[in-house]
């Protein structure tokens, strides 16, 4: 198993670890503009960014730096995604309650709904890059037995949190 | 590579404790879809355990009582390996004081104390998360990270959760119609299952043949509505078999069943018996997958696929195969489907144990 490509954001700063990329930033709309901006982006749909959750942002905005990083040997229809331990989805499941709970109980807001699944930001860097393999949100205790179990000849780990985001690509010994 | 076997099921359902009493039932099509009493359903009927009313402990989740159950049907002496399949956990402890935590982790601490697991993963594949736990630990087994593990499936109905998909758009108007022509929406469901997987059977009830898993990566909340990706999965899974029968995710949405339906007859121009339980159990998110994974074993075990309940005029792609009655299955596996929210697709090859 080879490591083809890792990016990592934190607060105000974000980098990629093959390519040497280095970024500061004051939010993540300048990020995003910072890193598309680069001629060795692929192509992502970014139509719904703005409206995305800061989980979501930083999951997309990791995702195609580590994406940039890999070079050459980015394939997203055989790439894996796989979301590893992080913060969850707390913050999400409160909003979206106490937004509930605030209008009354009447109608809960779809928008604020879909991102309490731990999944979700996987799922939209998906959308965004066009990966076409398996994605799933796994906590546990050994992220080397959860990457072997992952069929795909290339794996996207994804680990969200506060202080610092990072996507690492694999490359395995399994064939597409 | 080493074969995975299904030698433990245990199942608490809407219809019934056991897996039995739940395929009896479903055998008789019956339904089970009834007003909530542990909060406001608004008038919406949802498929619910209703002894979880009165024997949930104060402080305790209703999902913790639904494990308690299965860890009564299942041997003393379990998997030291837990995986655990969930949408939202325990929700309703989020519910009850608003403050937030992380509901799912919750539950996988009450599911590792309560099955005296060593080790207990999350996984978190939106309502495909059943049989993505299922092939998570398979695909551990075959790796030779260990011979035998437990996977529970888990999830309850909630005011959270059907506040979310009612702003959705996804509920039916009154109980669902899985494949059926006017179909206009899902209805939740509670419930848990369980299997012990094993690479050492003793007295095996079915076998985990194969999977296919993708990603369609075209909306957050809508299937990509050809099918592409999920007959993809469907592809990886039978590897150029026929299914004896077909569990679909059949969930009563329009898109959920066309994306399905399109899949489906895209590899298999005369598609072989085709049911989903949600029509009887409602949608139970998290846990469909583990739940059908049973349902298929028992399917195996009794060469009989239960009737499509709720079904009015069938969608003429699915006219042969969705019968209002018990269909005799030939020889092969059964393919069963799962999907969820950011296009995940799912799906996997139960074969018999002999």
């Amino acid at each position: 198993m080879t490591i083809i490509g890792q990016a990592t954001i934190t607060a105000t700063t974000a980098s990629a670890l093959q390519s040497g990329l280095a970024f500061a930033f004051t939010d993540l709309s300048d990020l995003r503009d910072q890193i598309t901006s680069r001629p060795e982006c692929p192509s992502c749909d970014l139509s719904d960014f703005r409206r995305a959750g800061p989980n979501v942002k930083r999951a997309i905005l990791v995702a195609i730096l580590a994406a940039i990083d890999c070079g050459p040997q980015w394939r997203p229809d055989a790439t894996a995604l796989l979301g590893w331990n992080g913060e969850g989805c707390a913050a999400e499941n409160a909003l979206f309650w106490q937004d509930y709970v605030a209008n009354g109980r009447t109608q809960g807001r779809g928008a604020l709904f879909v991102p309490t699944l731990c999944s979700i930001p996987l799922c939209e860097a998906a959308i965004t890059l066009g990966i076409h393999g398996p994605a799933a949100y796994l906590h546990g205790p050994d992220l080397a037995d959860a990457i072997a179990a992952r069929y795909a000849p290339f794996i996207m780990t994804i680990t969200i949190a506060d202080s610092q985001t990072t996507a690492t690509v694999l490359e395995t010994s399994h064939e597409a | 590579m080493t074969d995975v076997w299904i030698e433990h099921t245990a199942l608490k359902t809407a219809l019934g404790e056991g897996v039995e009493t739940t395929f009896a039932a479903l055998l008789a099509r019956q339904t089970s879809f009834t007003a909530p009493l542990h909060f406001d359903g608004k008038g919406r009927t949802l498929a619910l355990c209703h002894d979880l009313d009165s024997h949930t402990a104060p402080g305790q989740s209703r999902a913790e009582a639904l494990l308690v159950s299965l860890r009564q049907q299942l041997p003393e002496r379990l998997p030291e390996r837990l995986y655990l399949a969930t949408t939202v956990g325990a929700i309703d402890l989020l519910e009850k004081d608003g403050s937030p935590i992380e509901t799912s982790r919750a539950l996988l601490d009450s599911a590792k104390r309560l099955f005296s697991a060593r080790q207990a993963w999350l996984v978190a594949a939106a309502c495909a998360s059943g049989q993505a736990a299922i092939t998570t630990a398979a695909a551990a087994i075959r790796a030779g990270q260990c011979s035998d593990a437990l996977v529970v499936g888990c999830d309850i109905t909630s005011e959270f959760v059907t506040a979310g998909f009612a702003s959705l758009g996804a509920l039916a108007a009154t109980t669902p119609r899985p494949y059926s022509q006017d179909r206009d929406g899902m209805a939740l469901g509670e419930a848990a299952g369980a299997v012990v997987l094993t690479a050492r059977p003793k007295q095996p009830c079915g076998r985990i043949a194969a999977w296919g898993e993708t990603c369609d990566a075209a909306h957050i909340t809508a299937p990509d509505r050809a099918g592409t990706w999920l007959g993809r999965a469907c592809q990886a899974a039978l590897a150029g078999r026929t299914p004896a029968a077909i569990i679909g995710h059949g969930t009563g949405t329009v898109y959920n069943d066309d994306a399905e339906l399109a899949a489906l007859t895209s590899l298999m121009p005369t598609l072989p018996p085709l049911f989903s339980l949600k029509a009887n159990l409602g949608h139970t998110m998290g846990a469909t997958g583990v739940i059908q994974a049973i349902i298929a074993t028992a399917t195996l075990q009794r060469r009989q696929l239960p009737p499509q309940a709720g079904l009015t005029v069938p969608d003429p792609r699915a006219a042969q195969a969705v019968s209002a009655f018990p269909a005799a299955i030939q020889d092969g596996g059964i393919l069963s489907i799962n999907a969820g929210f950011g296009g995940i697709n799912h799906a996997l090859l139960v074969e018999e144990a002999s």
